[in-house]
């Protein structure tokens, strides 16, 4: 099934009249269940593409549609919406609100949807659990080392249930042993059937995704499986 | 969205965040308390100054030697001795068919030497005064009485103290029937009046009052008045019996039609207006600066709202990409901001009434009949300014990121 379809996406920058592309022409589409991994060098539109197809921004041109959806005529407080009940982020900087317990962080999405209340606790509580920091529920986020906070910050991403999963560098700012840690959530949030949609510009990261789609000056020049795909848990899997 | 989240949104953003909560409240606390203050102090001022005019008496005209443009000061007030005012004029005065409406009327002149008892020795101011003034002043004795007609008119040697004096001069003994000495003459003390502390211009308690003629005569050695005070039946009689003091005094003194009275007539209404004037004036800098004390504050509270601006923008981006709607962040910020404002108003309410208190108990303390007045402009008006920038600037984050996108709300710097 299809999640997200774009055909000609185009998204430029314009600054007082001086005008950046950040993504180029993008036509492509990603399955439910895919793990994806966006590479390429600095400035080659990887974020650009991402909070785009994130709805954290709109494009300048093209199509897309989120699971059938064509997104262009939805308004901004309907996308956020979307992006509450859908989709769930983890940034390379964390993004952790400053001076606050880890489960109030965590449960910042579902203040903002229509479940009832008395569930949140709950779904909080399992969301932590699901990346191992449930002992730190109630330590403030300035207090985790950074391995730890971008736990919390994929917790806060799932709490939601979202379809998919959108991770820009969420190893960049982790040492080797915390980067590995975080992949192995993310692959473990796949497997559960969790879409997932990395930006890396690593290679040894983006092989732990399932597909590789590589970006150059906001251009989509390639668009391979991984051959050998690694497992951050040093468990090898077959291929689903 | 259910009812309880904004709250529960908001009060988690303000303990994540006591720094600018604090600060932002004091500023509040300032401008709000400071305009109270300002302006209570001074409606309280304005209330002293008409007061003790009030208690000098509103139907007193007062009649000045010398001429005088209409609302100018009299020669007189600038310390020129002018000695057109004679005690004719009192007694043509006193024929009370040219001005009817005259109920008292009593001469004035002053003068000022050394005064001497067993206990003491002080220089003191004297007053020459007709027996009317007692009327005239609302003067009561303490003990014995003032003068008699006929005191007035065989230079009796007798003096009434004002009750400060009384007690300086005669600090352990009753000062009736006592003999002081002034200026080298022998007088007796037949009245000492009551306290009645600083009325205007004068204080009463200080003063020694001695028969008009004898302070003439033995005292001072001159035949001029320094003033005539009378009072008026009713206050609508004042303008009339202005004109009808003018024409006899005028025909008394033997001028012409095209020349300028050598005396000058004034009512304590009229001064009363002139003071209700400058308090006025007095009334309108004070609102200037507790106009400025607001801007203070707002600038304040602007600043302690703005600290974290980048910060907060960058935290409206995340709660945007989380799913908050335009809706839940103005709802967010519009609670915080009211919340915190609200409260500094409150605290600024209370903390400039007892600051208020506190200045008008220091200021009876030092002998001014001070009343401890809060005028209610002064609470709404220091409240809803400072609330209302609070709430502006409050907002401001909220409305600045809702311009852009949660993606350039996130990289706000
Ligand atoms: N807000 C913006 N305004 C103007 N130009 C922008 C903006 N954001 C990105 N760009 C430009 O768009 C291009 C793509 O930027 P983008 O951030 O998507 O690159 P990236 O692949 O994520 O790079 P990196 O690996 O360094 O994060 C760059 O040339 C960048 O300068
Ligand atoms: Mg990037």
């Amino acid at each position: 099934m299809t999640l997200i379809a774009t055909k000609n996406l185009e998204k430029i920058y314009d600054n007082d009249g001086v005008r950046t592309v950040g993504l180029a022409q993008a036509t492509f589409s990603i399955e439910v269940g895919e793990f994806l991994a966006i590479m390429g060098p600095s400035g080659s539109g990887k974020s650009t593409l991402m909070q785009v197809l994130g709805l954290l921004d709109r494009a300048t041109a093209g199509d897309y549609w989120l699971d059938g959806k064509h997104i262009a005529e939805f308004s901004d407080d309907e996308l956020a919406t979307l992006r509450n009940k859908k989709i769930g982020f983890v940034f390379q900087s964390f993004n952790l609100l400053p001076k606050t317990s880890v489960s109030d962080n965590v449960e910042l999405p579902l203040l903002y949807d229509n479940h009832p209340e008395k569930d949140n606790r709950e779904r909080v509580r399992s969301a932590l659990t699901a990346v191992g920091m449930q002992h730190r529920a109630n330590h403030l986020s300035n207090q985790l080392s950074g391995g730890e906070k971008q736990r919390v910050a994929i917790a806060r991403a799932l709490v939601n249930d979202p379809d998919i999963i959108f991770a820009d560098e969420p190893t960049g700012n982790l040492d080797s042993k915390s980067g590995l840690q975080v992949m192995a959530i993310l692959q473990k949030l796949n497997d559960t059937g969790k879409t997932v949609v990395l930006v890396t510009h690593e290679t040894a990261t983006a092989e732990h995704a399932k597909r590789i789609l590589l970006m150059i000056d906001g251009k989509i020049v390639s668009d391979t499986p991984v051959a050998n795909r690694k497992f951050a848990d040093g468990n090898e899997r077959t291929l689903k | 969205m259910k009812l309880s989240d904004p709250i529960k949104i908001s009060y988690r953003s303000l303990t994540a965040s006591k720094t600018r909560f604090f600060l932002t409240v004091l500023g509040v606390v300032i401008g709000v308390s400071a305009v109270i203050m300002v302006m209570s102090i001074g409606a309280s001022a304005q209330q002293l100054v008409l007061s003790q005019v009030q208690k000098a008496g509103s139907n007193i005209l007062i009649i000045l030697p010398g001429a005088s443009e209409e609302d100018g000061p009299p020669a007189s007030a600038f310390g020129i001795v002018t000695t057109t005012l004679k005690n004719t004029d009192l007694k043509v005065l006193r024929e009370r068919y040219s001005a009817p409406h005259l109920t008292a009327l009593s001469g004035y002149v002053t003068g000022s030497g050394t005064i001497e008892s067993s206990a003491a020795s002080l220089s003191v101011s004297v007053q020459g005064v007709s027996m009317e003034t007692a009327d005239i002043e609302n003067i009561t004795l303490a003990s014995g009485r003032f003068f008699f007609t006929e005191e007035e008119t065989n230079l009796a040697r007798v003096i009434v103290l004002g009750s400060t004096r009384a007690r300086e001069l005669f600090p352990n003994s009753d000062p009736l029937g006592q003999t002081v000495t002034l200026k080298d003459n022998l007088f007796t003390v037949i009245g000492v009046l009551e306290e009645r502390g600083s009325s205007g211009f004068s204080n009463p308690d200080t003063l020694v009052y001695v028969p008009l003629l004898t302070a003439q005569k033995i005292l001072l050695g001159i035949d001029y008045l320094n003033s005539i005070r009378a009072t008026v039946d009713a206050p609508e009689n004042i303008d009339r019996t202005i004109a009808d003091i003018t024409l006899s005094l005028r025909k008394q003194h033997h001028l012409e039609e095209d020349e300028e009275s050598d005396f000058s007539v004034r009512s304590t209404a009229a001064a009363l207006d002139v003071l209700t004037g400058i308090t006025d004036v007095l009334k309108y800098f004070l609102v200037a600066i507790a106009s400025i004390s607001l801007v203070v504050g707002g600038v304040g509270i602007m600043n302690s709202m703005l600290i974290s601006l980048s910060q907060r923008v960058r935290e409206i981006g995340l709660r945007k990409a989380v799913g908050a709607r335009r809706q839940h962040i103005v709802f967010q910020f519009l609670i915080e901001s009211s919340f915190i404002t609200v409260l500094g108003g409150i605290i600024g309410i209370i903390l400039g009434i007892i600051l208020t208190f506190i200045a008008s108990l220091i200021l009876v303390r030092l002998g001014y009949e001070w009343d401890f007045l809060v005028p209610p402009m002064s609470l709404a008006l220091g409240f809803f300014v400072s609330v209302s920038i609070g709430i502006i600037f409050g907002l401001y984050p909220a409305l600045k990121a809702s311009k852009v996108s949660p993606m350039e709300a996130l990289r706000y710097e």
